[in-house]
């Protein structure tokens, strides 16, 4: 484990030696948070609240959602880069997890970004933006916990969509048709408040709010008693379902790269 | 340590870039592959390092199939490629190998390594500052990998690969873009790898004199086939009787039909003769020509080692 700890920490020193990357990172963050705000203003057009969602709860769905999308967001063409150029079979010579050393690796670069850009850049927002403050400590810190087990969803869907390298000749488009399905149904465009019950009907089936929606409710305080226990109980269900789905894939993958050689 | 069986390997256009080859690298053996481009150098590289799966026939690694091996946990094999990518695609950022992450810096790239293989600190910090002077990798400790140039890359490619010492090496085209004194660091450190720690390494390369000066035994390789597998010794021995004579002529070319010589080539008034002393002697050979027309000029001198494996090259075309 703590091998894959060091992975993780490595990841994050590397992102400390390009500072001028992160400022500009949180740059990046607020600037989409102002185009979303300039947006839903408008859309709201000087009412307090629509269908009972007030607009700071908006504001503050769409500051934690996308600012968690910036600080998570990666490079999806790994995998694909690896299997084409044949690197893949040296990385399973070496004597670690190739899957959990991405995953841990990747962790260590989510978390920096978290760190040192998303929260500078929430805390920008806050000061012009009407975003809410957390419903307390308590809230604050499942919302945290909450984020990190989304992030690995986030990652397990990815993971998935990147295996498919090992049969097409460039998932490039499916990772784009992903990244806009997860866009949509993880609320991070439009709040799932706003959904019609027949979407949200589906949604409740995806993987896909458990991945931002389930922190903002959180940090909201929307969530009571068993309620949370239950939205925390489908993250870690998705992750299990989808560790599976990935692990299938990867091994279905690897014998067929085996078979085919490099 | 590495034993190959009739190994075969055809790709999709029906170019049998490994044909039937057969060979046996004992532990601690230090062996050079010598072949053209397209002789197959790199598919057998790829077959030994398991990168390749072979159509028919197998290869056995400590008696293991080479992905089976790294079960047991080890810092075993060591593969460092100068070549650009020769698959299917290419990013053009060169080397074609997993031993650097592109997007980290040269420094937490060295820390990797340490991590994966598990390297107790203080033998690491000793490994890494003898690396870090013999390569004179200090000036980019801390760049990003992707940032580097050639041979920069290449220096700190190997660095990673020696700091984990694996008990083998695999050595594609190392030296390319890598400078002289570089070069001649890289070149001791192997030969000291080889003798201390009895680390078997293969190394390919074009050029016959680096491999001459690292690796005991030379296997030749062209089209698939091995033509020569042998000591560097044997190679000289094997053709010790075999002599050059060149002669620069001031009018007409001899009439050479019917000497018994194994070549000859002519250019303008020079010609260069290829004989074995044991079928015609040097004395017979130059009284010959020295009767047969005016000469300016006379050599005589035994062959080098690459002129010897473009002989055995050719012998095998024919």
């Amino acid at each position: 484990m703590s091998t894959y700890i060091q992975f993780a920490a490595i990841k994050f020193r590397n992102n400390m030696a390009y500072r001028f990357e992160y400022i500009m990172g949180i740059l990046n963050t607020v600037l989409s948070f102002l185009v979303y705000w300039c947006i839903y203003k408008a859309l709201y057009g000087g009412a307090n609240e629509i269908d009972g969602i007030t607009f700071s709860m908006v504001t503050t769905n769409f500051i934690i959602s996308l600012g968690l999308t910036n600080a998570f967001s990666k490079n999806e063409m790994f995998l694909q880069d690896k299997i084409k150029q044949g690197t893949i079979a040296n990385e399973l010579l070496k004597p670690v997890n190739f899957k959990f050393r991405m995953l841990f690796e990747d962790l260590g670069d989510g978390f920096f970004k978290v760190v040192f850009n998303f929260l500078p850049a929430v805390i920008i927002a806050m000061l012009f933006t009407e975003m809410m403050p957390p419903a307390g400590i308590f809230g604050f810190v499942l919302c945290l916990v909450s984020a990190v087990l989304g992030y690995i969803v986030l990652w397990y869907i990815s993971f998935i969509v990147q295996t498919l390298a090992f049969w097409l000749f460039n998932v490039w488009g499916l990772i784009t048709i992903k990244n806009v399905i997860v866009n949509i149904f993880s609320g991070a465009l439009l709040p799932l408040w706003f959904m019609p019950q027949p979407v949200l009907n589906i949604i409740k089936f995806t993987p896909f709010d458990s991945i931002f929606f389930t922190p903002v409710q959180l940090y909201l305080g929307q969530l009571q008693g068993y309620e949370i226990l239950l939205n925390f109980g489908r993250q870690v269900l998705w992750i299990a379902i989808l560790y599976f789905i990935g692990e299938l894939l990867w091994n279905k993958g690897i014998k067929r790269l085996i078979v085919q050689g490099g | 340590m590495i034993i190959a069986k009739n190994l075969n390997k055809e790709f999709h256009n029906n170019i049998k870039a490994v044909n039937n080859l057969s060979f046996h690298i004992n532990k601690g053996e230090t062996v050079g592959l010598i072949g053209a481009n397209g002789a197959g150098k790199t598919t057998l590289i790829k077959l030994i390092s398991g990168l390749l799966k072979p159509d028919s026939g197998f290869v056995r690694i400590f008696e293991d199939n080479p992905l089976a091996r790294k079960a047991k946990n080890g810092p075993f094999m060591g593969v460092v490629s100068g070549q650009r990518s020769s698959g299917t695609y290419d990013n053009g950022k060169g080397a074609n190998t997993a031993t650097l992450q592109e997007d980290l810096t040269v420094e937490l790239n060295m820390e990797l390594v340490k991590a994966i293989y598990r390297i107790p600190d203080d033998r690491y910090n000793k490994k890494l500052s003898k690396l870090t002077d013999a390569l004179r990798l200090n000036s980019f400790m801390k760049y990003r990998v992707d940032q580097l140039s050639l041979g920069q890359r290449m220096r700190a490619e190997i660095a990673v690969v020696l700091l984990y010492e694996p008990e083998l090496l695999i050595l594609d085209e190392p030296f390319i873009g890598v400078d002289l004194i570089a070069k001649e660091s890289i070149r001791q450190i192997l030969q000291k790898m080889s003798k201390d720690k009895n680390t078997t390494i293969i190394l390919t390369t074009h050029n016959v004199e680096e491999i001459e000066k690292i690796c005991e035994r030379v296997i030749l390789i062209d089209k698939g086939s091995i033509v020569f597998n042998g000591s560097f010794d044997r190679i000289k021995y094997s053709h010790a009787s075999i002599n050059s004579l060149s002669a620069e002529l001031t009018d007409k070319i001899p009439d050479m039909q019917d000497l018994p010589v194994t070549k000859y080539t002519i250019e303008n008034k020079k010609i260069t003769l290829w004989y074995d002393s044991k079928v015609i002697s040097t004395k017979d050979l130059t009284a010959y020509i020295l009767s047969q027309c005016k000469v300016k000029d006379l050599l005589i001198r035994k062959p080098t080692v690459e002129e010897i494996i473009r002989n055995i090259y050719e012998e095998d075309s024919e």
